[in-house]
């Protein structure tokens, strides 16, 4: 079997004065996945190696890490496509923007708090009238809001986002996605107040269209799409049309 | 209100551009930041060059004369290539605020960077006799 140099950064906040990387060597083969790699780590080499891992088929969001530098889902990036065919180094590090509670585990909380904060559910006013049986909305726009539903709220865009990076309030690509979802949804009366709350300094205006998130979001959000559409709506409703 | 001072660093600090794996969109934004701060710095000393007119024509003429070094000759044609860069890029942003081009924008970018190229070689080409 092949053999990976891997390379962990850990960081036990009670006991390191600064995060270090550790060598291991795992084997592996065509289907190896990275998440293997931690398992096998943790199972036959160091059991103090601390990660979030759960579903393992790309639905939980809880296993991304930074592989060489980039945002990856590690249950669903296998060994071999990151280290290429000449088999390099597979370097695993936790998620930036978020502060590290241990080894590749971080706080999710600020990230949650954003998503939070945008109100991330239907909201109906009280003078709406309830349809008799079913909402209807057409396949065209299901479809269309589906993309930005699949969110699995993994935190990759919100690591890989440079803006997040040096701006403590931006609201960041996850939570800005799931906003455009919502005011796009026509079983929604809360789209002015919506568009107001990442309407400022600390939303929208924010993206500089790096396009990091979509790069790596595991699941095809392309929050920056949803970015740039919250913002053409926004200018409409400003300038009064739309 | 944003506080630079209290930023939350990755684990690895300075790496919040990732330089293991910086893409397309990445170096967009570097680039237009870039230029930009060069055309900001440039705009100040132009203005400075072209206000001589307004003391006088000796020293005005004295100061084209300076520019007309070929060294300057071939910074504007830099110049011209960074300008291009800077509004195609431009263009490519206003174009994503509108909704526009937003899964084309590696290809918009390449665009850009291949006509700032051209025009800066145009340049260069037209000026020659001057350098």
């Amino acid at each position: 079997m092949a053999q990976v140099q891997v390379k962990v950064l850990r960081y036990d906040p009670q006991r390191d004065a600064e995060p270090h990387h550790q060598d291991f060597t795992v084997e592996y083969v065509t289907a190896t996945t990275i998440l293997d790699t931690l398992v096998a780590i943790k199972e036959f080499q160091d059991g103090s190696l601390t990660f979030r891992r759960s579903c393992r088929q790309g639905i939980c969001g809880s296993c991304p890490m930074r592989v060489n530098d980039r945002e990856r889902l590690t249950c669903m990036t296998r060994v071999a496509e990151v280290i290429g065919d000449n088999g390099g180094e597979l370097r695993i590090e936790p998620l930036a923007n978020l502060p590290v509670l241990k080894d590749l585990a971080v706080d999710l909380k600020p990230f949650f708090d954003k998503y939070r904060a945008i109100s991330p559910h239907i909201i109906h006013a009280a003078t709406r009238e309830l349809p008799e049986k079913e909402f209807r909305m057409s396949d065209e726009r299901t479809t269309h809001l589906q993309q930005f539903g699949a969110c699995i709220q993994c935190g990759a865009c919100y690591s890989s986002c440079p803006i997040v990076a040096t701006d403590d309030d931006y609201l960041g690509p996850a939570a800005l996605a799931k906003a455009y979802r919502f005011a796009n949804d026509p079983r929604d009366d809360g789209r002015t107040e919506r568009l107001n709350l990442v309407g400022d300094e600390a939303g929208i205006w924010r993206c500089h269209t790096i396009f990091n998130c979509t790069e790596v979001c595991p699941k095809g959000v392309e929050p920056t799409y949803a970015i740039q559409q919250l913002k053409r709506m926004n200018v409409r409703k400003r300038l009064g049309f739309g | 209100m944003a506080s630079i001072a209290r930023r939350r660093p990755p684990s690895v600090p300075g790496t919040h551009f990732r330089p293991g794996a910086i893409e397309t969109g990445t170096v967009a934004f570097i680039f237009h930041r870039i230029t930009g701060v060069f055309l900001t710095i440039y705009l100040m000393t132009h203005l400075v060059v072209i206000g001589q007119s307004v003391r006088s024509k000796e020293a005005f003429n004295a100061a084209l004369h300076f520019v007309g070094q070929p060294v300057f000759v071939f910074l504007d044609a830099g110049l011209a290539g960074i300008v291009t860069y800077h509004a195609l890029n431009g263009l490519r942003i206003v174009g994503f605020d509108l909704g526009w081009g937003i899964r084309r924008q590696k290809l918009l970018f390449w665009i850009a960077v291949v006509l700032a190229v051209a025009v800066f070689l145009a340049s260069l080409i037209a000026a020659h006799e001057l350098l």
